[in-house]
């Protein structure tokens, strides 16, 4: 009888095991690595419960580490041969990792689309622009990013200008630089407690484009010219970086000595209260301090030229690798979560780059969506190379050492002669 | 007798298999790494894609590789400017905490902290002490010295992160000091002290002869780990500024994992790796004890 009890428990188990097994043939657990952010991945993890409880066959597993680290581990992850599912990629990034096989292109048919061409038409005009090689989609924005500049009103009070008016709002470069000798404030030893303006320091070399490129497509500037050699050091980017980086240093306004290096939170500065003006993306505001939270104002990027705006578009995408085994259930979670453009906005600033996202509620009572809305139309791309890494830093170094007083020809020339090096190898 | 004989191997056999796991851990986690570096070194190879045999190339590079010949550079200062005045320092620290009595493990115990604390707290908190605006520029002040910019000028970067090093590198070093002091047999002190042998002359027929394997640990031990730095540059500079603390091992790590360019990282390694063992095995030579081995 013993016998025959025993034999019929490990037959149950045997069954049950084989029914656990043919259901978890049918399951998919899609792991999804994001950059540190956490409203973002506060955000995505709820979207993930939600879905789950729709289609109870697919679970997500998040996996966060802080910009920097995050695309050292993916890399390695891709090395190993076990990349994630769904992946969070800079822009820049796109074209070094499409060549390379490693994006699925996006599927249409997964975004409820029949081409490409009306995937296409589910976004702003240039949204998909960055992350499309050779007519091939291989991602989608979770942010559709530009940038604006940020006011503190209460410092604007203090020197006595209302923020809110956009009379007073600088419109150009030079309004800035002279907007913050007034801001700016020092104590009896000389000391700034109060900076007026300030570009970011002694972060990754992309942080410094993101503030430059504006500038440099707005004097005309080529990182790399027609020929494909390096065109930084042109009278045109030699003027830009003069007038604009270098200037703050030369007016004792700005600098690296004057800015506070946060990696994760470059603008701590101006979260912090301790700098006026601030240029940022429509993400920034849930880094600030409440204080500030309360107190800021989102003015139009300044320009060279107000008549011919000019900004950046930036997007950190989402993509499913090609060594998913779980494609289609990743491009449907994708459209599930991109899909709910208000609930991004509000919980963590990020704009989905879909059509119509100025135009709902959330977005009206979003501080500055008008700004960064216009600001999409004037937008442009950083340059794309697949060396971009490199050619950044050595414009950032130059950047730093005409910081320290090395003249700005004498700095660019030698990045363009390191340039031009990276691309002949 | 044949017991005897199979004595030695039976033990051999079995202090083989204790040894397994640990020849096993070091095969693969440290021997295979340095063997692939070498593979790697010669092919190019960016994570994404296959390896590619390229031969020397990057070797035959290195002459005219500009961001290596700084790095070097940079490397070779950093190590100079770093062992030379912590052996001084440590030796000199060493030698006075053999004077004092009672408080000497109160002392040994303060000197030594620096080198149980974390890295990265470390670092951290020396970015935040030699900020323009920070407390060591506030001291400056106080004195009536204009504030440095330690960590934001090309110039005085290195110099900072050299002095970091002093701080953190003496503690340890001090400490292997104190212990060679403490192993010298007093009466050597005594016989010399009968001699009529005081001061300096102490200090050249006794404590230096005696000491000599000490010294020739703590070179060994300062050059390789000065020539392995990482985290200081990395935390408190990221190399910056424009690349004036790119020591060759954060040159390494950004161009394997920035760049992506992981022959010309792996090549690098090879020299550096080359370079630590000449320059090691040149120094035990030097520093070797002559009058033991004649």
């Amino acid at each position: 009888m013993r016998k025959f009890q025993s034999a019929l428990l490990s037959w149950a188990l045997a069954g049950a095991s084989t029914l656990a097994l043919a259901g978890s043939a049918t399951a998919a657990e899609l792991t999804f690595w994001h950059h540190t952010y956490p409203p973002a991945t506060d955000f995505i993890a709820k979207k993930a419960a939600e879905y789950t409880a729709q289609h109870p066959d697919v679970t997500i597993k998040l996996h966060e580490d802080p910009h920097g680290d995050y695309e050292v581990k993916l890399t390695a992850a891709i090395a190993a041969g076990n990349p994630p599912d769904i992946i969070n990629v800079l822009d820049y990034l796109f074209p070094q990792y499409a060549s390379k096989g490693i994006l699925a292109p996006v599927d249409p048919a997964a975004f409820g689309q029949k081409s490409q061409a009306d995937l296409e038409a589910l976004y702003q005009p240039s949204a998909l622009s960055g992350l499309t090689i050779d007519g091939k989609t291989y991602g989608v924005p979770e942010e559709f990013n530009t940038l604006a500049l940020f006011l503190n009103k209460k410092h604007f009070a203090d020197i006595g200008l209302d923020a809110n008016d956009p009379a007073n709002w600088p419109k150009t470069w030079n309004d800035v630089f002279e907007l913050s000798k007034k801001l700016q404030k020092k104590d009896e030893s000389g000391k700034t407690t109060r900076l007026g303006f300030n570009w970011v320091w002694n972060l990754d070399p992309y942080w410094y484009a993101q503030q430059y490129w504006p500038i440099l497509v707005q004097y005309g500037c080529d990182v790399i010219g027609a020929d494909g050699k390096a065109a930084i050091n042109s009278p045109a980017c030699v003027q830009a970086f003069t007038e604009t980086w270098q200037r703050m240093i030369t007016d004792g306004t700005g600098g690296p000595e004057l800015a506070t290096v946060n990696p994760v939170n470059a603008l701590q500065d101006f979260s912090e209260g301790r700098q006026s003006m601030a240029i940022a993306g429509i993400w920034a505001p849930p880094l600030y301090s409440d204080e500030v939270k309360a107190d800021y104002v989102v003015a139009a990027l300044p320009q060279r030229d107000v008549a011919k705006p000019a900004t950046l578009l930036n997007s950190y995408a989402l993509a499913v690798t090609s060594g998913s085994k779980n494609q289609k259930e990743a491009f449907e979670f994708l459209r599930f979560l991109t899909s709910d453009s208000d609930g991004y906005l509000a919980a963590t600033g990020y704009v989905t780059g879909l059509k119509g996202w100025a135009d709902t509620d959330v977005a009206k009572q979003t501080r500055g969506s008008a700004v960064f809305a216009e600001g999409q139309k004037h937008g442009s791309f950083v340059w794309r190379s697949p060396t971009w890494a490199q050619e950044g830093t050595a414009i950032k170094n130059a950047i730093e050492q005409f910081a320290q007083g090395v003249p700005v020809q004498e700095a660019l020339d030698q990045a363009a002669a390191e340039i031009d090096q990276i691309r002949a190898n | 007798m044949t017991r005897t004989a199979s004595g030695p191997s039976r033990y051999g056999r079995w202090g083989f298999l204790f040894c397994l796991p640990a020849l096993l851990f070091i095969a693969i986690f440290q021997l295979y790494p340095v063997l692939f570096s070498y593979f790697i070194s010669l092919h190019e190879y960016d994570l994404l894609s296959p390896p590619r045999y390229v031969g020397f190339k990057y070797y035959l590079g290195l002459a005219s590789d500009k961001a290596f010949l700084r790095s070097l550079g940079i490397t070779i200062t950093y190590v100079v400017y770093t062992v030379v005045p912590v052996l001084g320092i440590a030796f000199w620290l060493g030698w006075s905490l053999t004077k004092l009595g009672r408080s000497r493990g109160v002392w040994r115990t303060l000197i030594f902290l620096p080198s149980v604390m974390p890295l990265v707290s470390v670092a951290l908190t020396w970015k935040l002490l030699l900020n323009v605006q920070g407390p060591v520029n506030d001291g400056l002040g106080f004195l009536g010295m204009a504030p440095v910019s330690w960590l934001t000028s090309s110039a005085m970067a290195p110099w900072a992160l050299i002095l970091v090093s002093w701080w953190h590198a003496t503690s340890y070093y001090t400490i292997i000091f104190l212990a060679g002091f403490l192993a010298i047999p007093r009466d050597h002190y005594e016989a010399a002290a009968l001699d009529g042998a005081r001061g300096w002359s102490v200090l050249r027929h006794i404590t230096l002869p005696s000491m000599k394997p000490t010294i020739a640990l703590v070179v060994v031990l300062s050059t390789v780990n000065g020539l392995k730095t990482f985290a200081f540059q990395q935390i408190m500079t990221d190399g910056g500024p424009a690349g004036s603390t790119q020591i060759l091992t954060l040159l390494i790590y950004k161009t394997s994992f920035s760049f992506l360019q992981m022959g010309k990282a792996s090549t690098y390694s090879v020299v550096l790796f080359t370079g630590i063992l000449v320059i090691s095995l040149l120094q035990i030579w030097l520093l070797r004890d002559r009058h033991r081995h004649a």
